[in-house]
């Protein structure tokens, strides 16, 4: 079942392009009932997922090239169940959202599935190639999909996004190939290098070195500061659903792949980067949070909103003990969940206004009410209201840093004031006050196809804000198995 | 006597290599190409390769003449009558004269006093040539009509005129 | 003795090409173009390099000499003769998309490229460097030929000329080289030539015989500092002879260096590793960063062949079965990417008259199976994972963490993230930006079939590598075993 995973969207994107040009609905059925058909599998997953079970569970590994020890092997524990229980939220909702209106659909939906197959493989991959081969196929469709689709400076922020992405990734590969070559192994395996990493200890400077590499490597995609840049404008130029994807699950990869591969192999290189990226992280989270209290542009400002919340999820890191890990695995699930209900809102009124400056609006919460609950919901769900998984998610941060970090976390708890600055400032002047008489014939989501998204989404956000052991159980035994 | 003709005869080659590119006029820039076959000729000669010495210079000597006569037709200099008597300087046919019987008599003579400088049945005789082109370096020798083909094949494909229209 | 037996692929494929030229002689006429004739002389092309693939699959294993032992059967010849075979039948659907209903004669250039052929199937079995150098000249000069076979366009026969002028020097170099080698050991012949490079390793004539030798075939490559004329050259010829250009002769080159390399002369390791490495990175850097400010599309794949030279270059620095592994697996990949793109560009090259890359503009709304091949041909040559290229760049990247040459693959890598703004540009172009005209690209059936072969393997090389991986290695493998008999 978990095989299947990546594969249903890639079989559905070469269906779509079989279709002929003209079946529009075809295509968007196909592509929403891919993404469905994922979900309801992750859900089956979930149900099954055993939590006091140790180890990888759904394992399968097959031999492919045996030459270079490199196996497809997939397996779930409870970090990347729930990475893939957000995926499969934010892909189904966004394959929902790509279906609102636009020209070359056919192309759009090809790339979007391609795009979602190939986060599942990253999230479901145990072989250090098939992960990496995946996490740099995800580069691939954003690209075209950015350019074409995109709105105000789509060829310098796809270019910008891209290139900086694959420069952390060429980084990264660097690191795994000496990784592999100063294992010994002949493996790429994920567990056996887990497994030998004790036996066959690497030299201090070269485990720091590798440390080093996958962090900064993994960080540009995770918007650590200051490699951060690529991300407010590739999410401003990004059609809704790439912006929502991206958000929401692609930047949750880049904290990911450092768990397993420099804090799960290297633990002590990333003790000697702690300081540093904890420092770092504290720089990116106040730096964003202040740029975003700059932005006139919507999408710019939830850019550097979602820059500074990755900041928290890095100081988790660079801590590294089981509540802040915890934490910050919890913290992945909803900044991702948030982050694409946000850009879903600010989407469907882009749609129609083809408007996203933060004064262009006023009195939105009259206009169009459900639209701007859910706006001001994850509004909320942002800042680390209680009710919201994000709170629970900071909380086990905040007390997991405090003892090492205290300073930093107090700077990061100020973080988390400004946040609320720009966020009620953004929804007092966009859902209240007088009305802008421009948007007159702005409409509501009407349908159940219109709404079902944000209804998915935002449940989501409150079913963990308030039964946050719902993860948390699958979480903690995963991340004390990594930790130890 | 060795290092004098290569010297000698590679400088002169050189010289009028260099005066075949830079002389502005064809026909004296095909001249040089001919003085520069010889050279090369005589070093041929000097190296113990007479058979190869000869067949370059009948090739090359053939070839420079029918580019000559290309040359000729391109200046499409207006061909007109010069008059017999003012065709070539006066001391142009004693000079001739002078030049073959030094040759002859002098520097030939020179030549046989130095029988080192004789060249019989060596590794360069044809004989050799044949033997060693049938046996040793027989694939070279049918890779070479390769090339041929090639060469025909080029003067179709870019040099052929065709008809317009 | 002559075992002649051992020539069956260069018999089947002489028999092809006579049956061709006469075929040609008898039937062909100039004056009356028959379409019916051409499609017929291209079939009769494709079915004939078929054959001499299939006789070139009986000799993946065998090993032998022939004529003397100036002619020799291994693995390494048997691998790439497979490679030009392939390549060449891939050039025939290339060859007429851009010819079709152009003025010059198709059928001439079939010709020249069977004659390329048979040069560069003899070529991967000299064992004498007589034979070699005889079929460089005969490779060269049909390049030269067919550079400048658009002979009513004064770009094509600008880059002939410049490509000749080169070329000349190169094979100058190469002569000067062996002249050299001869001189100091007294004979030709592969094998005698190794023997005296084990005896005398420092010998200056052999030395710098060898240094001569390596400079010509750079030129061949396309390395720094000899790769000048290639960038002309490519924006100049017309587009089947770049893509035989990029794919042939850079692959003939490759052959030449790691037959002559590695089982010829005798280098220490470190001295091998500092000269290609040197060249290596300079070659990547000139490549990749000349292709940034490109406007003509043939030009910008110009300057990618020389980076992709850098790449193969790696492979050399770090020698041993793990780089040559690599540098083979390139090959195929680079070959793959390579003949797709310019099977777009001479289907294409009718509608849109023009090299510039803004001509391509739209392209995959005006055709969109166009735009997709070639979109994931720019991203095999780029080595996205998934494709052929990404294998092939691992696999010598790999090699080269291995062999300890860090800042080399630190470079490579860098190399990539510099490719992809180009390569991406290409794909905005092609994708995002609105096209010129609106109509329709018609893509006829076989054209569809060869590009769905063509991007078909650059899935499998890229996703399914293992059996493709163990013959690359095998071919490595055995190249470093006692050579030549």
């Amino acid at each position: 079942m978990i095989l299947l995973l990546p594969w249903i969207p890639f079989l559905a994107a070469f269906l779509i392009m079989l279709a002929p040009r003209e079946k529009e609905f075809l295509h968007k059925q196909i592509a929403v009932t891919s993404c469905a058909v994922n979900f309801a599998i992750v859900l089956w997953l979930i149900f099954h997922f055993h939590p006091e079970v140790p180890g990888y569970q759904f394992a399968h590994r097959y031999p492919w090239i045996p030459f270079l020890g490199i196996h497809y092997q997939v397996g779930l524990d409870g970090i990347n169940m729930t990475l893939c229980l957000l995926h499969a939220l934010v892909s189904f909702t966004g394959a929902i959202v790509s279906c609102w209106p636009k020209d070359r659909m056919k192309e759009y939906l090809c790339f979007y599935l391609i795009l979602t197959g190939a986060i599942y493989g990253v999230f479901t991959a145990l072989d250090v190639f098939q992960l990496y081969l995946f996490y740099e196929l995800t580069l691939i469709p954003l690209y075209p999909m950015i350019v074409i689709w995109g709105s105000k400076n789509k060829a310098y922020g796809a270019m910008k996004l891209t290139l900086f992405i694959t420069g952390g990734a060429m980084l990264a590969l660097f690191g795994i190939l000496i990784l592999y070559r100063n294992l010994g192994l002949q493996s790429f395996d994920l567990l056996e290098m887990r497994k030998n990493i004790e036996i066959l200890p690497m030299n201090p400077g070269t485990v720091h070195g590798l440390a080093g590499i996958f962090l900064v490597g993994f960080g540009v995609i995770a918007s650590l500061w200051p490699l951060h840049s690529w991300s407010p404008i590739g999410y401003a130029a990004a059609p809704t659903s790439v912006s929502m994807l991206h958000a929401g699950v692609l930047k949750k990869m880049g904290p990911y792949l450092m768990l397993r591969l420099a804090v799960a192999l290297l633990p002590d290189g990333v003790h000697y980067w702690a300081n540093t990226l904890a420092v770092l992280s504290c720089v990116g989270i106040l730096y964003a949070g202040y740029a975003a209290v700059k932005q006139q542009d919507l999408k710019f400002m939830i850019g550097f909103s979602s820059v500074s919340h990755m900041g928290y999820i890095l100081l988790a890191i660079a801590v590294m003990n089981q509540a802040t890990l915890s934490g910050a695995v919890l913290l992945m699930f909803s900044h991702g969940v948030m982050a694409a209900t946000t850009f879903a809102c600010i989407g469907f009124i882009y749609e129609q206004t083809h408007a996203r400056g933060v004064n262009d609006f006023g009195g939105l919460a009259k206009k169009i009410p459900f639209i701007s609950t859910c706006l001001i919901m994850a509004s909320f769900a942002s800042l680390g209201l209680p009710g919201f998984s994000n709170f629970v998610a900071e909380l086990l941060i905040f007390f997991g840093s405090w003892s090492q970090y205290p300073i930093i976390v107090s700077l990061a708890i100020f973080g988390v004031f400004i946040t609320s600055l720009y966020l009620l400032r953004m929804v007092k002047s966009v859902c209240y006050g007088a009305e802008n008489p421009r948007w007159s014939l702005l409409h509501d989501a009407r349908t159940i196809a219109d709404k079902l998204p944000f209804v998915i989404l935002l449940g989501a956000l409150m079913l963990f804000g308030f039964w946050p052991q719902g993860l948390l159980r699958m979480i903690q035994p995963a991340v004390g198995a990594l930790l130890s | 006597m060795d290092a004098f003709i290569f010297y000698f005869f590679g400088g002169l080659a050189a010289v009028s290599a260099l005066a075949v590119i830079l002389l502005r006029q064809p026909v004296r820039a095909l001249l040089s190409l001919i003085v520069t076959m010889i050279s090369l000729s005589v070093l041929y000669l000097s190296l113990g390769a007479p058979f190869v010495a000869m067949v370059n210079l009948i090739v090359y000597a053939g070839a420079v003449l029918v580019l000559f006569l290309f040359a000729i037709m391109l200046q499409g200099i207006g061909a007109r009558e010069i008059d017999l008597g003012k065709r070539f300087h006066p001391a142009f046919i004693p000079g001739v004269i002078l030049t073959i019987s030094f040759f002859d008599f002098g520097f030939l003579k020179l030549i046989r006093r130095f029988p080192e400088l004789h060249f019989q049945d060596v590794a360069g005789s044809a004989r050799q040539v044949g033997k060693t082109l049938f046996t040793q370096y027989l694939l070279p020798f049918e890779l070479v009509s390769i090339l041929l083909i090639l060469a025909i094949l080029a003067a179709v494909a870019l040099a052929k005129r065709e008809d317009s229209a | 003795m002559m075992n002649l037996r051992y020539l069956l692929p260069e018999w089947v494929a002489l028999g092809v090409f006579i049956l061709l030229l006469i075929a040609e002689i008898l039937k062909g006429d100039v004056k009356h173009p028959d379409a019916q004739n051409i499609r017929s002389f291209c079939i009769t092309s494709l079915l004939g390099s078929i054959l001499v693939c299939i006789s070139t699959l009986l000799f993946l294993k065998k090993t032998g000499t022939a004529f003397g032992d100036s002619f020799i059967v291994d693995p390494l010849s048997a691998f790439f003769k497979l490679f030009f075979i392939l390549t060449l039948f891939m050039m025939i659907p290339i060859s007429y998309a851009f010819f079709n209903k152009r003025r010059e004669r198709l059928e001439t250039f079939l010709l020249i490229l069977w004659c390329t052929l048979l040069g560069m199937f003899f070529l991967a079995s000299a064992n004498d460097l007589f034979v070699l150098f005889l079929c460089i000249e005969i490779i060269t000069l049909s390049f030269y030929i067919m550079a400048a076979y658009l002979k009513h366009e004064l770009p094509s026969i600008e880059s002939g000329l410049k490509y000749l002028i080169i070329g000349s020097l190169a094979s100058a170099f190469l002569v000067f080289g062996i002249a050299l080698i001869y001189a100091a050991v007294g004979s030709t012949n592969l094998p005698v030539l190794h023997q005296a490079f084990v005896a005398h390793p420092g010998d200056r004539m052999l030395v710098l015989g060898m240094l001569f030798i390596i400079a010509g075939l750079g030129f061949k490559i396309g390395a720094v500092p000899f790769h000048l004329w290639v960038p002309d050259v490519y924006e100049g010829a017309p587009i089947p002879t770049v893509a035989f250009l990029s794919v042939g002769s850079k692959a003939a080159g490759i052959f030449v260096l790691l037959r002559l390399l590695f089982q010829v002369f005798v280098l220490t390791d470190s001295q091998r590793a500092l000269l290609f490495s040197t060249l290596s990175a300079l070659t990547m850097i000139c490549g990749n960063f000349g292709a940034l400010k490109q406007t003509s599309l043939k030009r910008l794949l110009g300057y990618s062949s020389i980076a992709h030279a850098g790449y193969l270059l790696i492979g050399f620095a770090v020698g041993y079965s793990g780089g040559i592994t690599g540098v083979l697996y390139y090959l195929l990949a680079y070959a793959a990417a390579n003949l797709t793109i310019f099977l777009v560009m001479a289907i294409v090259d009718r509608h849109l008259q023009s090299d510039r890359i803004e001509a391509y503009a739209g392209l995959a709304q005006r055709s969109p199976i166009l735009g997709a091949c070639f979109f994931i041909a720019l991203l095999s040559l780029a080595g996205v994972p998934g494709t052929a290229g990404f294998f092939g760049k691992f696999l010598i990247l790999l090699a080269a963490v291995h062999g300890g040459f860090l800042w080399l693959t630190l470079l490579g890598l860098v190399g990539v993230v510099v490719s992809l703004y180009y390569y991406l540009s290409v794909v905005r172009v092609i994708y995002a930006e609105e096209p010129a005209y609106d109509e329709a690209i018609p893509v006829p059936l076989s054209y569809r079939l060869t590009l769905i072969l063509l991007v078909g393997g650059i899935f499998v090389l890229g996703l399914f590598p293992a059996p493709f991986l163990l013959g690359c290695y095998h071919t490595a493998f055995m190249l470093f075993q006692t050579p030549l008999s």
